[in-house]
């Protein structure tokens, strides 16, 4: 099992694009997944408890993968959260 | 005629046309429960429902992250099991158990405090809409929109409504529902569409086929309008396409007739402050102060407050902005830092002095901007330099709080810039020296001038004196400038003689590549650059620095026949 905390730079946090995204990385792993942000503790291989988790730009989450395939689960997921949420500018400046 | 108060603009503008009412019935489920052996049936009825509706997706999805989105939601899994468990257990038919299974997630969203979430409640109601659509059996969920121009009058209008919409004839849109981050608002504003939202019973008080006036920049909408009113109207929508093409093109870079671009960026002490800099066309914030974060009495902020400021300040540029840390003195009191009385307070204790003394308060200043420019492009500025020592000591502590930062795991922008304020007599002279161990310079001209002349502005008996095209104080910039340069290093300007237009000729001669503004300059300063000429603006500014006095350097300025003002 591992544990990793991660801070989401993603301006508008993890809301219904990006949790989208992000949900369909984690569904895509063997491991389960749980995410922590606050105290709130969700299955991030739904994007619907993802979303209800609120998760915000700056705010620090707490991502835990268990099972035999857990340490490429976390390494992928954690790059999904680098660099694949490439967000389209949701309000125009 | 009547006037309504409308709720909130989403989109600005001003538009007169027909209203054309889109109204939409929710599917209700079909009533009646079911028994226990059903259930697997109704099951497959679900998936057989999600197929469906996810294919009808397949092509929007392509095109659109909202709609990818949403396939991505009817293929959750948590909607399955509350869908299943509301079949068997609560033998629901699956229509029921559909409806009942979103609307527990949108309660779920609803219950935020955040209302982005809250909005992401109407997408759900789309969703629920498609499955339902599949299970009633009735194919084709979208009714023909209106193809002459009309504006669109509708309870809401979701990223489906809009998916198959026309938009040359959409003038504007009007919703009872909906906030300026809805679908329907960033869509009026990427297109330009003049958009008002949160109109409470709007479909109340219009019928189809109305005239009216929908003014998104006043905020109120005008039913079966006067002759003279539609007549001012559109007037104002004249005026105001004028202006924006106008402020269109003013927010364009700063490019001399020759090529020469010059950066164009506003100061700001607040983030209110920032966002009016990038409205007016700022191509940055060129000096972004933060002693208003330590005056407002509550102590010295902590680093969070800090940090919270600075990404929010950072994401609102959306540019490269340049914090400058704590710049206080004898002059600018914080009640939270005793400076004591000071007979000199301009040759006191101030700007980096007391930084470099109050380590703690720094490093905490530091490590903030540094966790914020993980949120965007920032670059840190130290005031007051008089060594070269302060600059080294300063570049460590940045250092050691990198490093601190490193040792938690927490991001930071491992390219971001520092840079010095050149503000005193003795940056100046070693300014060579400065420029090898910093990444910029900012020329502070307002605390040069006085420096250099010694004279006090404030002081009624000096402050005639305290002259920014003093022969000293421009030979003071072109020596710093060319320091910079020599080493690679760009310049900016942020003092008053920055926004003023006569000056511009000389600091875009003297080579410097950025001018920092208050927001409201940005735009003449950048007409002005437009104006110029750099080749000859370079032997211009050259010839006034070799002048020896101010009034012959003011004969200069006046005499010359390409003198050009903007208008």
């Amino acid at each position: 099992m591992t544990s990793e905390r991660v801070i989401i730079k993603n301006q508008f946090g993890l809301h219904m694009r990006t949790a989208a995204i992000f949900a369909r990385a984690a569904a895509s792993c063997r491991s389960t997944i749980t995410l922590i942000s606050g105290d709130k503790r969700v299955n991030p291989k739904s994007a619907l408890f993802l979303m209800s988790a609120c998760v915000k730009c700056g705010d620090e989450i707490t991502l835990i993968c268990d099972g035999p395939t857990c340490e490429q689960d976390m390494r992928f997921l954690l790059d999904t959260l680098e660099n694949g949420l490439s967000e389209e500018p949701e309000v125009p400046k | 005629m009547t006037e309504i108060q409308a709720g909130l603009i989403a989109s600005p503008g001003i538009v007169l046309g027909r209203a054309r009412l889109l109204l939409k019935e929710a599917r209700v489920p079909a009533d009646g429960s079911i028994l226990p052996q059903e259930a697997e049936n109704e099951l497959t009825q679900y998936d057989l429902a999600v197929e469906t509706a996810v294919g009808d997706l397949e092509q929007l999805a392509e095109k659109s992250a909202v709609f990818a989105a949403y396939v991505d939601l009817l293929t959750d899994f948590a909607l399955r099991e509350s869908v299943e468990q509301n079949i068997r257990e609560k033998l629901q038919n699956v229509q029921l158990a559909v409806y009942n299974a979103v609307e527990e997630f949108r309660a779920l969203f609803l219950s935020t405090s955040d209302s982005y979430m809250r909005e992401r409640s109407d997408d759900l109601l789309d969703i629920r809409e498609r499955l339902l659509c599949a299970l009633q059996g009735d194919g084709e969920i979208r009714e023909p929109l209106y193809q002459e121009p009309h504006i669109l009058l509708a309870e809401s209008l979701t990223p489906s409504d809009t998916a198959g919409m026309n938009f040359d004839s959409a003038l504007g849109f009007i919703t009872e529902k909906g906030g300026v981050t809805s679908h329907i608002a960033i869509i009026a504003r990427e297109r330009s569409i003049p958009a008002l939202v949160g109109v409470t019973g709007i479909m109340q008080n219009v019928s189809d086929g109305d005239f009216l006036i929908l003014d998104a920049a006043g905020g109120r909408i005008l039913l079966n309008p006067t002759p003279e009113l539609i007549a001012e109207y559109r007037q104002r929508q004249i005026r105001m396409h004028r202006e924006q093409a106008a402020l269109q093109a003013e927010r364009a870079p700063a490019v001399t007739r020759d090529g020469r671009r010059v950066l164009i960026c506003a100061n700001a002490g607040s983030i209110s402050a920032v966002t009016r800099a990038i409205f007016q066309g700022a191509d940055g914030v060129g000096l972004f102060r933060t002693e208003f974060l330590y005056m407002d009495g509550d102590g010295i902020p902590g680093e969070e407050e800090q940090f919270s400021t600075y990404r929010e300040s950072a994401m609102q540029a959306g540019k490269e902005i340049t914090i400058r840390t704590l710049d206080v003195g004898g002059d600018k009191k914080l009640s939270c830092l005793n400076i004591g009385r000071e007979e000199n307070p301009f040759l006191g204790w101030r700007g980096i002095r007391v930084s470099l003394e109050l380590r703690e308060i720094f490093s905490t200043q530091l490590r903030a901007i540094l966790r914020a420019s993980a949120f965007g492009k920032i670059r840190v500025m130290y005031p007051m330099v008089t060594s070269l020592e302060e600059l080294m000591e300063a570049n460590k502590l940045f250092e050691q709080c990198k490093s601190a930062l490193d040792q938690k795991n927490i991001p930071f922008d491992r390219d971001i810039k520092s840079g010095v304020m050149i503000e005193t007599p003795a940056a100046v002279i070693l300014a060579d020296e400065l420029a090898k161990h910093t990444d910029f310079f900012s020329i502070g001209t307002n605390d040069l001038t006085q420096y250099v002349l010694a004279a006090d502005r404030g002081n009624l008996k000096t402050a005639q004196m305290c002259d920014p095209f003093h022969p000293a104080v421009l030979r003071c910039m072109q020596s710093a400038i060319r320091a910079a340069h020599a080493c690679n290093i760009k310049v900016s300007v942020c003092g008053e003689i920055a926004a003023d237009p006569r000056a511009t000729r000389i600091l875009v001669g003297l080579d410097i590549d950025e001018l920092s503004v208050v927001p409201g300059s940005v735009g003449i300063i950048k007409r002005a650059v437009r104006e110029l000429h750099y080749g000859r603006s370079k032997k211009f500014a050259q010839k006034l620095c070799l002048l020896s006095s101010s009034s012959d350097v003011s004969a200069a300025m006046a005499d010359t026949k390409t003198q050009m003002l903007p208008k």
